[in-house]
């Protein structure tokens, strides 16, 4: 094998508009992959997305060249989705399964033979990289190529993590691609990793975050004093619950400022009760332009995800120069907020309302924050340092493919 | 849960509550930045919550937060149990049910109110003795840190 591997993703879906963190992940590595001159392809199911119906074939079976990168799609077969359900609850809830429970679980999460055949028969052709740990995708193509396959897990601390099958896939990668060390030392907490394989901690690429303009986002949705902002997916998983649980409680227990209003922008719903309705505004999906604004107009933008590998949206705020306030439960993020001092983490609700209090009464010191975010994300982040990296990475395991050649 | 561990205060330019959202982008083009220190900041929030909840409770002791003898997630572990929750807070959902919805929305506060006056007389027991265990656990951590160092030093 040459110096410079075709390199094939190998993802449970694949598109422009996918949403979903890995996702879109490996949507922005391909493309820059592919502008810095490597042959890049993808591996896909003919799913949608990941709330579609995980046995229907949306796209049409086939190889097409899909906004410049040849993309091959095999169909799904039928599953049953009712056990699963079942048995991913268990999983959810930390609940340990049985070997038949395991096996039922991996066989009816996505069923795609075709995929998997074709990655075996392309074992020699392509240097793989599987995107994200916990899809069948990665549990069963990889050790289809274990030699020549990279895994980017965006490991969280989550019941999927601990299964017989992670343990047993995640060993077998050639490299492995953590986002923090934070994800590192997770995936070393758990898995018993061999020497021999690569371990990179290389971050992840984000774009360019223009500047937007907030006069006109609180023009626009007749916003008249300071807010805190939440984008992203409002649902249970990003631990939304506990953020109304703590803004209810500066609301009706102890906040000073009480015009400050929180504002939420992403997909989903969330419930605000009666006595928050005056200072909580659900604006659910927003424009990108309308984005950039929000995060231009906001005081504080505030992350309190747990599971979290990257959180590129914590990186949109700092690009925007908004300083930060995240879930200090959250290795993750306090890893970023510490190296970037960019902005406090909390631990209960007394700190919450304590923090943001702090952060809008120290006006320059929230502004250095922001700055410090800023030049944490250019200095780490952009894609003039990540591709770097990825080079590096494809060089090593190229050098090791040949060797074995 | 991380924590700070220095323990200087973090540089403060106040504004009054309920001032027009600070306006950041003037700040930004600062050249001569002040220092951040995060977890400064943090150390000194926490410790201005940690004498509120003693003032209110009309005592004066404080926790051994500061010490070195036991691993970081002791002292983060003795302040996240002085600082928990000590009651239940009225929760209500609103309700989506069409026109008798506030309705339902006032009978649901109205029994959950009922619930946490019960509730809460245990909730506020349990909490005082986690309270107890929280500052004895603090006492024996600051015996046990004075016996470390008297051997240290007769090993000297």
């Amino acid at each position: 094998m040459n110096q410079r591997p075709k390199l094939a993703f190998v993802l449970p879906w694949y598109g422009q508009e996918i949403p979903g963190g890995a996702e879109a992940e490996a949507h922005r590595t391909i493309k820059h992959l592919a502008a810095a001159g490597y042959t890049v392809e993808v591996f896909t199911t003919c799913i949608k997305d990941f709330f579609a119906d995980w046995h229907k074939n949306h796209h049409r079976p086939g190889s097409r060249t899909e906004n410049g990168i040849l993309v091959h799609r095999y169909p799904v077969g039928p599953r049953n989705k009712a056990k699963f359900d079942l048995l991913n609850q268990k999983i959810i809830g930390r609940i340990p399964l049985t070997p038949q429970e395991t096996a039922d679980f991996a066989d009816n999460f996505i069923n795609a033979p075709d995929l998997l055949a074709a990655i075996y028969k392309n074992r020699n052709n392509y240097l793989f990289f599987f995107i994200p740990y916990l899809f069948p995708t990665t549990y069963y193509g990889l050790p289809l190529v274990p030699q020549n396959s990279v895994l980017i897990p965006c490991l969280h601390n989550e019941g999927y993590a601990f299964t017989p099958l992670m343990r047993r896939t995640m060993p077998l990668a050639g490299a492995m691609v953590y986002h923090t060390e934070s994800e590192r030392r997770l995936a070393q907490s758990i898995y018993d990793l061999p020497d021999t394989q690569i371990q990179t901690v290389l971050g992840e690429g984000v774009d360019a975050f223009e500047p937007g303009d907030g006069q006109a986002f609180k023009q626009k949705f007749g916003i008249d004093g300071p807010y805190i902002l939440y984008a992203g997916r409002k649902s249970h998983e990003k631990n939304v619950w506990q953020l109304m649980t703590y803004w209810n409680e500066y609301i009706l227990n102890g906040g000073r400022y009480d015009r400050l209003k929180l504002i939420f922008i992403g997909p989903g719903s969330v419930e605000i009760p009666p006595l928050m309705k005056d200072n909580t505004l659900d604006l659910g999906y927003v424009s990108a332009l309308d984005k950039r604004n929000a995060f231009a107009g906001a005081s504080v933008f505030v992350q309190p995800s747990l599971n979290e590998s990257f959180s590129l949206v914590l990186m949109d705020a700092w690009q925007a120069g908004k300083p930060v306030l995240v879930n200090g439960f959250s290795d993750v993020l306090v890893e970023h907020v510490q190296r970037a001092q960019g902005g406090l983490y909390y631990g209960s609700h007394e700190e919450f309302v304590a923090m943001v209090d702090w952060l809008l009464d120290h006006v320059e010191e929230a502004a250095q924050m922001g700055q410090n975010g800023r030049k944490y994300v250019q200095d780490n982040y952009m894609w003039e340092q990540i591709i770097p990296k990825y080079e590096a990475l494809i060089a090593q395991m190229a050098e090791r493919m040949g060797a074995m050649a | 849960m991380a924590r700070p561990n220095t323990n200087n205060t973090g540089a403060s330019h106040s504004v009054k509550p309920n001032d027009i959202a600070p306006t950041l982008t003037n700040h930004m083009q600062e050249e001569q930045a002040t220092p951040i220190a995060v977890e400064n900041i943090i150390e000194d929030i926490r410790r201005q919550i940690l004498t509120q909840k003693f003032k209110e409770s009309g005592k004066t002791s404080q926790l051994n937060l500061d010490g070195s003898y036991f691993s970081t997630k002791f002292y983060d572990n003795l302040y996240q149990a002085s600082v928990s929750q000590q009651e239940i807070r009225l929760q209500v959902i609103k309700s989506n049910v069409p026109l008798i919805g506030p309705l339902i929305d006032r009978l649901r506060t109205m029994i959950h109110q009922v619930i946490l006056f019960y509730v809460n007389q245990f909730v506020v027991e349990q909490a005082r003795i986690n309270q107890l265990n929280v500052e004895l656990i603090s006492e024996i951590s600051v015996e046990i840190e004075k016996l470390a160092q008297q051997q240290e030093q007769g090993g000297d």
